[in-house]
C-alpha cells in the first residue's frame, strides 16, 4: 500500500483495489496500478495548484520532492486553502469513479 | 530502459485483459497529463527542478507520516480510509457502473425533413464557408451566416440567427472556444455530482467557485451549458439583454487542420457569462463538450466555433447536447 500526502483523504487503495478481481500478472498489476496512481498523482496536484497562489507552488512542489507521503504538505496547504481537505475528499470520488468507469468498459 | 522493454514486450504478447485495460487507463492518463502540463506550465519546471515524475511518484516510506498523523488531525478533515462510509461508496459506485457506456449520440430536435447531408459532407460545407475567415474571431458575414442558416434548417429543422429573437446579438459569432469547469445547480453542488457515467472520459475539471451569471443552472441543462461574453455585446444592458437565461445557442466547431479535420454540432444553453477578455478566447463550453469536440480539441482545450442564437421556442433540456446524423 503505497502512501502520499493526500492518501488518507481519497479512496486511492479501494481504485487499485478493483483491479483484484482481474486475471493478472504481477507486472502487469503493476503497469496499471502506476497509471492508476499517476491519474490521482496529477488531478489532486492540478486541483492544489488551481487552489492556492503561485507564489507558494515552488515550496509545495519541493515540499513533495523531500518526502512526498508527508501529510504536513496538506497541513501546509490547508493554510493557504481552508477548505482543501473537503474538496480533495470530493475530488478523490470523482476520480474512483472514473476509474472504475475505465476498468469496466 | 530494460522495465520500459518488459512494458512493450507485455503490450505485445500480453493478456488481451491486461492490453484492454492498459489502453483505456493510458488514454485517460494522457489527457490527464496533457492538462496538467498545459494548465501548468511553471509547475512542469519546477517538477524537473526537483526531479519529480508524476507518473512514477515514489513514496518515501510511512514514517514521517506516521509521526506527521496526529498533528494532522486537528486540521484535516475525517480520514477517507477503509471506513464503512469507503466501503459503502465503493459498492454504490461499483454497483452504478455501466458494462460498456457508449458513446451517445443523441438525435435532435424532430425533424420532417431528410438529411441532405452526411456529417463529413456538412463538415466540409463548414469548412468552406468559413475559409475566407482569417481572424481568430467576428461577425459572419451576410452571405456566411445565410448559407449557414439554410443548412442548419435544411439538415436539423431548427432556424438559428446572429441575434435573439429579443434581438440581442453577441460582438462575435465565431471565436475561440475554451473549457469551462461545471457550474454549481443547487446549494451545497459538488464536483462528485457531476460525474458523467455516460461519458467516462470527459474530463471532470471540477466546480466552480460561485454560480453562474444567472443564478443556478438548471440539473437538466447544466451538462452541456454554454458561456459568451455577453458582456462585450453592443446590445449588453439594453432591454433586449432580458430573457438571456439559458438562451439556447448553436455550437458548430469549425474543422481545421489545427483539430484534424474533427467536427461538432450541439445545442446548448447560456447559463453563465466569459471568458474573461484577457484569455483570447469568447467562448466557453460545458467539460462534457470537449470529449465531443475530439481528443486533438480536448488535449489542448481550446477550438474555433460558431455560436449562433437559436431563434425557435420550445426547445426542452432533453434536446440539448450534440445533433445526429443519420
Amino acid at each position: 500500500m503505497s502512501q502520499y500526502f493526500y492518501s488518507h483523504l481519497v479512496p486511492l487503495d479501494e481504485a487499485v483495489a478493483l483491479l483484484d478481481a482481474r486475471q493478472l500478472t504481477d507486472e502487469e498489476k503493476e503497469d496499471l496500478i502506476n497509471l492508476i496512481h499517476s491519474i490521482f498523482h496529477h488531478r489532486i496536484l492540478d486541483h492544489i495548484l488551481k487552489n492556492t497562489p503561485k507564489s507558494e507552488h515552488a515550496r509545495i512542489i519541493k515540499m513533495i520532492s523531500a518526502d512526498p507521503s508527508d501529510f504536513g504538505i496538506i497541513v501546509h496547504v490547508k493554510t493557504l486553502s481552508p477548505d482543501i481537505d473537503l474538496q480533495l475528499q470530493d475530488l478523490g470520488k470523482s476520480i474512483y469513479y472514473e476509474v472504475s468507469l475505465l476498468l469496466n468498459r | 530502459m530494460l522495465k520500459l522493454l518488459h512494458r512493450w514486450k507485455r503490450l505485445l504478447f500480453g493478456s488481451p485483459e491486461y492490453k484492454y485495460l492498459y489502453r483505456n487507463l493510458s488514454k485517460h492518463h494522457n489527457v490527464v497529463k496533457k492538462s496538467f502540463h498545459h494548465t501548468h506550465k511553471h509547475a512542469k519546471k519546477l517538477l524537473n527542478k526537483h526531479s519529480i515524475k508524476l507518473e512514477n511518484l515514489r513514496h518515501a516510506g510511512v514514517k514521517a507520516a506516521a509521526g506527521a498523523a496526529l498533528a494532522t488531525s486537528m486540521f484535516v478533515a475525517p480520514a477517507y480510509s477503509h471506513d464503512t462510509k469507503s466501503v459503502n461508496l465503493q459498492k454504490s459506485l461499483t454497483a452504478e457502473v455501466p458494462s460498456a457506456p457508449a458513446e451517445k449520440i443523441k438525435a435532435g430536435p424532430e425533424n420532417p425533413n431528410k438529411q441532405l447531408f452526411t456529417q463529413e459532407q456538412f463538415a466540409a460545407q463548414i469548412r468552406d464557408i468559413m475559409s475566407p475567415s482569417h481572424t481568430r474571431e467576428g461577425k459572419l458575414s451576410g452571405d456566411q451566416l445565410s448559407q449557414i442558416q439554410k443548412m442548419v434548417k435544411d439538415q436539423f429543422d431548427i432556424n438559428v440567427d446572429s441575434k435573439t429573437t429579443a434581438g440581442f446579438g453577441l460582438l462575435d459569432d465565431y471565436g475561440f472556444a475554451g473549457a469551462e469547469q461545471h457550474i454549481p445547480t443547487h446549494v451545497g453542488d459538488s464536483a462528485s455530482q457531476h460525474v458523467n457515467k455516460d461519458e467516462p472520459l470527459a474530463i471532470i475539471t471540477g466546480l466552480t467557485g460561485g454560480r453562474g451569471a444567472w443564478g443556478y443552472a438548471p440539473k437538466a441543462e447544466e451538462k452541456w451549458y454554454v458561456v459568451a461574453q455577453t458582456f462585450r455585446s453592443p446590445d449588453f444592458g439594453t432591454p433586449a439583454t432580458k430573457g438571456l437565461a439559458g438562451q439556447r445557442y448553436i455550437v458548430i466547431q469549425i474543422p481545421s487542420e489545427r483539430n484534424g479535420n474533427h467536427f461538432f454540432i450541439g445545442l446548448g444553453g447560456i447559463w453563465d457569462a466569459g471568458p474573461g477578455v484577457s484569455t483570447g478566447k469568447v467562448f466557453g463550453l460545458s467539460p462534457e463538450y470537449w470529449y465531443h469536440l475530439g481528443e486533438t480539441a480536448g488535449s489542448s482545450r481550446k477550438d474555433q466555433i460558431i455560436m449562433l442564437p437559436v431563434t425557435d421556442s420550445g426547445i426542452d433540456a432533453s434536446q440539448l447536447g450534440p445533433l445526429g446524423f443519420k
